[in-house]
């Protein structure tokens, strides 16, 4: 294989040792490989030229670069997939042989019955069944996972980077004189990817401003994004311990992602930082909390004031966490009744609607919460969700294309995309999805 | 015992294949698939611990516990992240196989019914 540059550094010539080609050519990789193929004096290309702050590189440089990077891909991706695949042919290949002699044996100490038919009618069919693998055994789906593996392989990446928050590649607002305001203002406004990266180049210039990671990590939930949240958040919280509503995020994100003792930990402090209810919480915090004693004290909150919605939220959020779904979507509506302004209230009822199948419910208080504010990522992608548990895919897909027209980075959103195409029979329309062309999914699915 | 303190994502998970199970969705589950599946669900390492649960398609059920009534069609072994993941979608069921993440026993042709669509996705608040 020819390299178009002998001066790049080992690891991006594709050698032998090492980790894959793959699986190093991330973005920056790439980044960096182009760089150090254009600085090069050996090759001569010309450098990249700097017009308008962006990067212009000829295009018949590209093309070059482009061929070089894919041939390594391309010969990498092959070679482990084949291995694993014949490695994986062989093991089923073994197993599949090793249950047909089985069967053979069996078939040998039933031998009459191919003779005699009626002598024994029942008795060594199931047997049968259950030890050879049937004839239809194909190998056809297992051949098609291989062209997903990509994919997949960059699905995987984010988790590596949990509980770190991930700040965007480019970033128009950094030079931006109040990033903080006109962050608000977009949130305000609903532009909610938008509002992400002006408070990013906030927080960028400020990292001890508590009230904007809380901003930015609400924002990520509204944008239907629990990690980075979680993450902003226990920014947040690192320069702010005690706000009431960074540990309420922080109870309802960990939630989301089912994560039991970490919800706890936050909704018990959330208890304990309020000026009015911190005296019911013992002092000391018990390495060990038990769902059942944080209920407790959150219901002797509710009682010592039952107008103060918040509580009510909180309530709401521990009883979603034990999946008492019906003492759920009570404290819901209650505090919707002192706050029927909320629409992130009006889109927690309706998950716990949706979470308890009461999905005809939960799609009306969805549309509440929607037309509060329309650009709620979160409720289109959970209206989506709802339709497809219902088995109706082709709404689900428009309500999921809605929601990632208005926020592309939503990972859940696209995978959920993925299977309801799958359960819709639309494999003409996998393809767009892979290459997340919202452009046609659009066209084809408008809402 | 370790076990018994430790909370599995998934255990919330199945809480809402049980409800799940009695809506319209589920019935036809029942119709297209028809096979029980026994997934055997580990906290940190396969076959530590593990804590099983029947997703019994043929009569729409979900237990906790092994299968008492015969063979199940197919038994998948997992570790309740990797489930979680195969269960949201976020990892295709085949590649959790040929990654070793997923173990199989029983019949393949069921395990190939096995797909993440089964399950209800999560709303989120």
């Amino acid at each position: 294989m020819a390299h178009a540059c002998k001066s790049l550094p080992r690891v991006y010539r594709g050698t032998t040792l090492g980790p894959p080609w793959h699986l190093i050519l991330t973005r920056q990789r790439m980044r960096d490989a182009r760089m150090w193929l254009f600085s090069c004096s050996t090759c001569e290309v010309p450098g990249p030229t700097c017009r308008s702050g962006k990067w212009e590189v000829e295009p018949h440089v590209r093309k070059q670069l482009e061929i070089v990077v894919d041939e390594h891909k391309a010969a990498k991706h092959e070679e482990q997939l084949v291995s694993s695949m014949t490695e994986r042919a062989a093991r089923l290949k073994k197993a599949l042989a090793e249950s047909q002699a089985h069967a053979v044996g069996n078939s040998r100490l039933v031998a009459p019955r191919a003779s005699q038919p009626c002598a024994r009618p029942q008795q060594s069919p199931a047997v049968f069944e259950h030890e050879v693998p049937p004839p239809t055994f194909r190998f056809d789906k297992w051949d098609q996972a291989p062209h997903r593996y990509l994919n997949e392989q960059a699905a995987l990446k984010p988790e590596t980077s949990r509980g770190v928050y991930v700040f965007s590649d480019l970033n128009p607002y950094v030079g931006h004189p109040n990033p903080l305001k006109e962050g608000q203002e977009l949130f305000h406004k609903g532009l909610l990817s938008e509002a992400v990266l002006a408070l990013e180049a906030e927080v960028l210039k400020n990292p001890d401003n508590a009230e904007c990671w809380r901003l930015l990590g609400v924002t990520h939930a509204e944008n239907d994004d629990d990690q980075q949240a979680i993450a902003a958040m226990m920014r947040a919280q690192e320069v702010d311990p005690t706000n009431l509503e960074i540990l309420l995020a922080l109870g309802v994100s960990h939630t989301n992602e089912l994560e039991q003792a970490a919800a706890l930990k936050y909704l018990y402090s959330w208890l304990r930082h309020h000026p009015k209810y911190g005296t019911i919480a013992p002092s000391d915090q018990p390495e060990n909390l038990y769902y059942a004693d944080v209920a407790r004290l959150f219901s002797d909150a509710a009682k010592l004031s039952p107008d103060d919605a918040d509580v009510h939220i909180v309530l709401g959020v521990l009883y979603n966490l034990s999946g008492e779904y019906d003492k759920a979507i009570e404290a819901f509506q209650t505090a919707l009744k002192l706050k029927p302004q909320d629409y992130s209230l009006w889109n927690k009822l309706g998950a716990t609607q949706a979470n308890s199948v009461q999905t005809s419910d939960a799609i009306l208080a969805y549309q509440q919460a929607l037309d509060l504010k329309p650009n709620y990522v979160r409720a289109w992608a959970n209206m989506g969700i709802s339709y497809a548990n219902q088995g109706m895919y082709e709404d689900s897909i428009r309500y999921y294309v809605r929601a990632l027209m208005m926020n592309p980075k939503a990972d859940n959103a696209w995978q959920y995309l993925r299977m309801s195409l799958s359960c819709a029979s639309r494999s003409d329309m996998m393809e767009a999805c892979e290459s997340r062309n919202l452009d046609i999914l659009q066209k084809e699915f408008p809402l | 015992m370790a076990e018994s303190t430790t909370q599995l994502k998934s255990d919330a998970l199945m809480e809402q294949m049980k409800l799940h199970m009695s809506t319209d969705a589920g019935k036809q589950l029942t119709k297209k698939i028809g096979l029980v599946y026994q997934i055997n669900i580990a906290p940190k390492k396969v076959g530590f611990n593990e804590k099983s649960f029947v997703v019994d398609l043929k009569k729409g059920e979900v237990k906790e516990g092994t299968y008492e009534d015969g063979k199940p069609d197919a038994t998948f072994s997992f570790t309740d992240e990797d489930f979680m993941k195969v269960a949201t979608g976020k990892m295709n069921p085949q590649i959790a196989f040929m990654r070793g993440k997923m173990k199989i026993k029983g019949s393949i042709s069921a395990a190939q019914k096995f797909t993440p669509d089964i399950f209800p996705k999560p709303s989120k608040m």
